[in-house]
């Protein structure tokens, strides 16, 4: 069972997803230099490259703002500000180690419900600009979404039943002695995918796609891009961690603090799915889609049948 | 504390359920009526029913999502350049929904309500879905199965293009001929 | 089609389902991150479905296309008019040789490898494969500053076994923008287009194999031949005749029609018309006449 934390967490917590983010963004900066030759190269100009997303931050923060014609701004800004919220919100029920800010008897549907929110950002961002261009990249996340939620909630769903609760303190107790990653590898496959899909992040980066100029994002400067594509990072990290309590064990581990071992596991994921993005081109929903449903969904389905025939003769 | 979250949440729900008349974009009136309704799913929560809350926010925005897509068929002016209002008998069914919100509050505030007996369970949500379903979860099952079968009734109905268009009078074709292709290569 | 705050609206037509849906009018290029610079679509866009596309070449002053096709050129391409005087940098080696300049079928294969580096690179990014693009502009920007063939096959081949080998890359990408043979051939089209004879992913195996091919033989001296006809990157070459590139655009709107968006760009971008060969004919062929 979680302990409560304190109430400071409760500001803590943003700042830690931020500075993660900021890591994790760094590290896809250096990879993405080093592509060009296939090299690295030095420490030094690794360096470099690691600070650029922090220097981008900052040259959007003092860039004049601009504004489309007959936009509608008020939608554009919400949209662009509820996603860090819409992230932020979804990591209350985090544990770090055994400690969640807040460990609601309905974590799981309460991660789901949040992650929800972020269809509603991206479509809002991509519509009040007024640009056939951002309107498409706010228009194909729906798409995408439609075709990563049935798997994802049947994973997460499968987890829960492994656990026999919704909450996300008693599925990272449950796995003390078998990880549920051995037991319900599809479950889990399917919740990778689906974490790379929600953040709209890597093969699944459709909604702000280059062959769209930047999709959703296309049109938004200054804060609002800041917020947007910040809050996308965020939401990777947010989705990548919390297949540590699902999956992966939580806090479980021999001879490291509870702490260390989520911090561990979360930069594992994090480490895989930043390699993965590189080695695959972008997956188009309209051939995804038919994948999702014709064979990751029924195969969610056995993985959550099997798993439920296990629990039932417990 | 309770109480003001009450008060805060019933006066945001009911502001941005009145503003999906006013506005004339259809972007801005789906996501009031979002917001309209995920202040009632807080609401929820607050009655101590938190999964069904969650639940509220979690199908709410999925469906309000899913209403945009038909928003940009529908219209595709992006920002919502061309002013449009949500329903076409904006007078009629204002009056409606006015007329409707006020007999439920009067029932509410007039409505004779029972004493609290016993303690409150320890989880309520259970207790609700065990009144509701407990007796006749063999009628929820058959229902759900009916309603599912029903989607799938309308969409075969519905489409244009059966089995035979896609793989051939003889169904042997080894790719279906589909305007856009899959990802699987059936 | 009224208009609010001086912007078009969009109107009503049969979409590629037969529903009667909204429509919207969109332009796009001349000027667009890896779009072949100085090419118009005039897109009519159903959600991000193609209704119809209208194809234009800015600055050439003569609009090709099937679809309805928009007489009035804003400003803003004017302004982007490339300069066609130049001959186009791509085919320079083979002109060259067919004005009777010497040229080394090194150099012809190095120009014509980084033209494929060049086109493989925008196809790349437009997929949405960041890596093997930069990778692939990378090994462009070496085949032209003038390394030698040991080195650029070194260059190429790990990207041409990436992408030949990616299930994910055959699986997007096929079945996207077939152009059979015949069509091509009907509609002019002579170069890697009409070896390809098929979707955008044989196009792509096309180029792969003509960059390997090219990469070893960037150190020959020996003189290109010039009474042989000339094959350029887009096809062939002919002094004052249709240049390939024409061709390319002639096929696009079919291709285009009931296309996604992301598949639209993936066929231009597969096809990659050269707008430099259309304004550099244009030109020659106003200088005579």
């Amino acid at each position: 069972m979680a302990e409560r934390a304190p109430l400071w967490a409760v500001f803590v917590l943003p700042a830690v997803l931020v500075v993660v983010a900021v890591a994790v963004a760094g590290l896809d900066a250096v990879l993405a230099a080093g592509a060009r030759t296939g090299r690295i190269g030095s420490l030094r100009a690794a360096a470099v490259h690691a600070v650029r997303p922090g220097r981008e931050v900052l040259r959007h923060l003092v860039q004049q703002p601009r504004r489309t014609r007959a936009s509608d701004l008020p939608l554009a800004r919400i949209g662009a500000a509820l996603l860090p919220v819409a992230a932020v919100l979804a990591a209350v029920v985090l544990p770090l180690g055994f400690r969640s800010v807040s460990d609601l008897p309905e974590g799981i549907v309460w991660f789901n419900a949040m992650e929800a929110l972020a269809w509603a950002a991206v479509w809002l961002a991509g519509w009040g600009p007024n640009s056939a261009l951002s309107l498409i990249g706010g228009y194909r996340f729906l798409a995408q979404g439609l075709a990563y939620e049935l798997p994802h909630m049947l994973a997460i769903t499968t987890a829960a039943l492994g656990a026999e609760s919704l909450r996300v303190g008693e599925v990272v107790d449950a796995q003390a002695g078998l990880w549920f990653a051995v037991w319900m590898p599809a479950a889990f496959g399917i919740y990778l995918l689906s974490a790379m899909a929600m953040a709209f992040w890597g093969p699944f980066d459709q909604p702000v796609g280059v062959d769209v100029a930047g999709g959703a994002a296309a049109e938004l400067s200054g804060v609002d891009r800041v917020l947007f594509l910040g809050g996308r990072w965020l939401l990777l990290v947010v989705a990548a961690a919390f297949s540590v309590p699902l999956f992966l064990g939580g806090g479980h581990g021999p001879l490291l603090p509870g702490w260390a071992w989520t911090v561990l596991k979360t930069a594992a994921v994090l480490a895989v799915l930043v390699w993965a993005r590189r080695r695959v081109p972008t997956l188009r929903m309209e051939r995804y889609v038919e994948l999702a449903w014709v064979v990751l969904t029924p195969l969610a389905v056995v993985q959550a049948l099997f798993v439920a025939v296990v629990v039932l003769n417990r | 504390m309770d109480v003001a979250v009450f008060w805060v949440l019933a006066v945001l729900g009911i502001v941005s359920g009145a503003m999906v008349f006013r506005f004339d974009s259809m972007a801005r009136a789906t996501f009031s009526l979002l917001a309209s309704l995920l202040c009632v799913g807080g609401l929820v929560v607050l009655l101590g029913l938190d999964y069904l809350g969650i639940v509220i926010v979690l199908m709410m925005t999925i469906e309000m999502a899913i209403m945009a897509v038909f928003m940009v068929m529908y219209m595709m002016n992006p920002a919502g350049l061309m002013p449009m209002t949500m329903m076409h008998n904006k007078k009629g069914a204002a009056v409606v929904c006015g007329l409707v919100f006020a007999l439920l509050a009067a029932g509410i505030v007039l409505a004779p309500w029972p004493g609290r007996r016993g303690r409150a369970p320890a989880d309520p949500t259970m207790d609700l879905g065990m009144s509701l379903m407990g007796p006749q979860m063999l009628t929820m099952m058959t229902l759900g199965m009916a309603l599912f079968a029903t989607i799938v009734a309308t969409v075969v109905l519905a489409t244009r293009r059966g089995r035979y268009d896609r793989l051939g009078d003889d169904l042997r074709a080894t790719r279906a001929d589909d305007p856009v292709r899959g990802g699987v290569g059936r | 089609m009224g208009l609010v705050d001086g912007l078009p609206m969009a109107d009503r037509a049969d979409d590629r389902d037969g529903l009667r849906l909204d429509r919207l009018h969109v332009p796009l290029g001349p000027v667009l991150t890896d779009w072949p610079s100085g090419l118009v679509l005039r897109l009519t866009l159903q959600g991000d479905i193609v209704q119809e596309a209208a194809v234009e070449a800015v600055g050439i002053g003569e609009a090709v296309g099937i679809g309805e096709v928009v007489e009035n050129v804003e400003a803003v391409d004017q302004a982007t008019t490339p300069p066609a005087s130049r001959s186009p940098f791509w085919d320079e080696p083979f002109l060259l040789a067919a004005k009777g300049v010497r040229v080394s079928q090194g150099d012809a294969a190095r120009r014509l490898c980084a033209a494929h580096l060049d086109s493989l690179g925008r196809f790349f990014a437009v997929v949405g494969w960041g890596d093997l693009a930069a990778r692939a502009r990378f090994a462009r920007d070496r085949a032209l500053a003038g390394t030698s063939a040991a080195e650029l096959t070194a260059l190429v081949s790990p990207v041409i076994r990436r992408a030949e080998r990616s299930r994910t890359l055959r699986g997007l990408t096929a079945g996207v923008g077939v152009l059979s043979g015949e069509h091509a051939r009907h509609h002019g089209v002579t170069g890697p287009a009409l070896v390809a004879d098929g979707d955008a992913h044989a196009r792509m195996l096309v180029w792969l194999e003509a960059v390997g091919r090219g990469a070893a033989t960037v150190d020959v001296s020996e003189a290109l031949d010039a009474t042989e006809e000339a094959v350029g990157p887009r096809g062939r070459i002919a002094d004052g005749a249709t240049p390939a590139s024409q061709g390319l655009l002639d096929v696009l709107p079919c291709l285009l029609d009931g296309a996604e968006f992301a598949c639209a760009r993936i066929i231009v971008a597969s096809l990659d018309p050269d707008l430099d060969e259309i304004g550099h004919v244009t030109m020659a062929r106003t200088h005579h006449g």
